[in-house]
């Protein structure tokens, strides 16, 4: 299924076919995956949150009336992220701080390293403090490749606030960076 | 008048600084993009500031990208189970719905509910009612058989 089209995946999934659908879990599982990561800060729960997306997509495939499949699917990645960290707003008992994150040791990242294990470290903290909306904009662009427009999609708000929350986001993320010393 | 005292100036910084994103992701008008362009070219500091983005985009870009172990998957099995799940709890209402409706008529007709006073007993009514009544049993007849096809099935995957 690999040189399948998109939407003819899409059509196959919406008719029903789990195969057509698992070949477009293929495709973007990467993307989603590392997203919810920068997101959560923590493996395991990027992996939950993803499999309880790609499970959630697959009950409202029918739903998907066109239009970009990469902002679709990141839009209920995100709202997944969303209600885990409130989950963990409500379960934490203050043991962990909001920036701990966890890296996966060297072998869960891929192999064209040209960061220092601190540098990635300090960029995902640094991440992981900036205010969710904040976050999540830089991420869709950055990580999600997603235009100003998807991103307003995906987020549901206008295309100002999401050049104000990437803006202010970015320079955040410099100033926490520049603190740190690792810009 | 020295520059950093004129307020247009700064105005103008902090205008261009508000739309450093965008204009990095090239996603302002063309004519904003000259404007930044222009001004960026004439002003040390904002062109720090941009430089100064720029390499955050590029560190977040170096970042590593994240792997898993296991690949993620529907499970043809759970689904299609779970579909034929829904199939059956159909099946069964709409057995217990219609199996409730006959019991409901067969009373009434037993308790001579459908036949006036004075109506002769093989009147219309009469087959009618006999009529419901044998519909309703082969409607009964025919889902109790789904259910059971249904099952077999199950139980053979
Ligand atoms: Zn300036």
């Amino acid at each position: 299924m690999n040189d399948v089209e998109d939407d003819k995946l899409i059509r196959l999934s919406q008719q029903g076919s789990v195969e057509a659908f698992n070949a477009l879990i293929e495709r973007y599982q990467k993307e989603a995956l590392n997203i919810a990561f920068r997101m959560l800060g923590n493996l395991l729960d990027a992996e939950d949150v993803c499999q309880v997306s790609w499970l959630s997509a697959w009950k409202s495939i029918r739903n998907f009336r066109g239009g970009s499949f990469r902002a679709w699917e990141l839009s209920i990645v995100s709202n997944a992220c969303r209600d885990e960290l409130r989950k963990r707003k409500r379960k934490r008992n203050m043991e962990t701080s909001i920036t701990d994150c966890s890296l996966p040791s060297t072998d869960g990242f891929t192999d064209d390293i040209v960061l220092t294990r601190e540098k990635v470290e300090a960029v995902q903290k640094a991440l992981l403090q900036l205010p969710y909306e904040q976050r999540l904009a830089v991420i869709l662009r950055v990580y999600g490749d997603l235009n100003y427009k998807e991103i307003s999609k995906v987020m549901k708000c206008p295309l100002g606030t999401v050049r104000s929350r990437l803006n202010r986001g970015l320079y955040y993320l410099r100033d926490l960076l520049r603190d740190g010393e690792s810009l | 008048m020295k520059t950093w005292f004129n307020p247009f100036i700064k105005s103008e910084c902090l205008r261009t600084r508000a739309r450093l994103t965008s204009y990095l992701d090239c996603e302002l008008s063309d004519k904003e993009q000259q404007e930044l362009k222009l001004h960026l070219k004439s002003c040390q500091s904002c062109c720090e500031e941009y430089n100064s983005l720029r390499q955050t985009i590029s560190l977040l870009q170096h970042m590593p990208e994240i792997r898993s172990e296991h690949t993620f998957r529907i499970d043809e099995k759970n689904v299609t189970k779970k579909t034929c799940d829904r199939k059956l709890l159909i099946l069964s209402r709409t057995a217990a719905v219609v199996a409730i409706i006959l019991v409901l008529v067969c009373i009434g007709d037993l308790g001579h509910l459908f036949t006036p006073t004075g109506d002769s007993p093989l009147g219309g009514q009469f087959w009618l009612v006999r009529g419901v009544e044998l519909g309703l049993l082969v409607a009964l007849i025919v889902l109790i058989s789904c259910i059971l096809v249904e099952l077999h099935r199950q139980r053979k995957r």
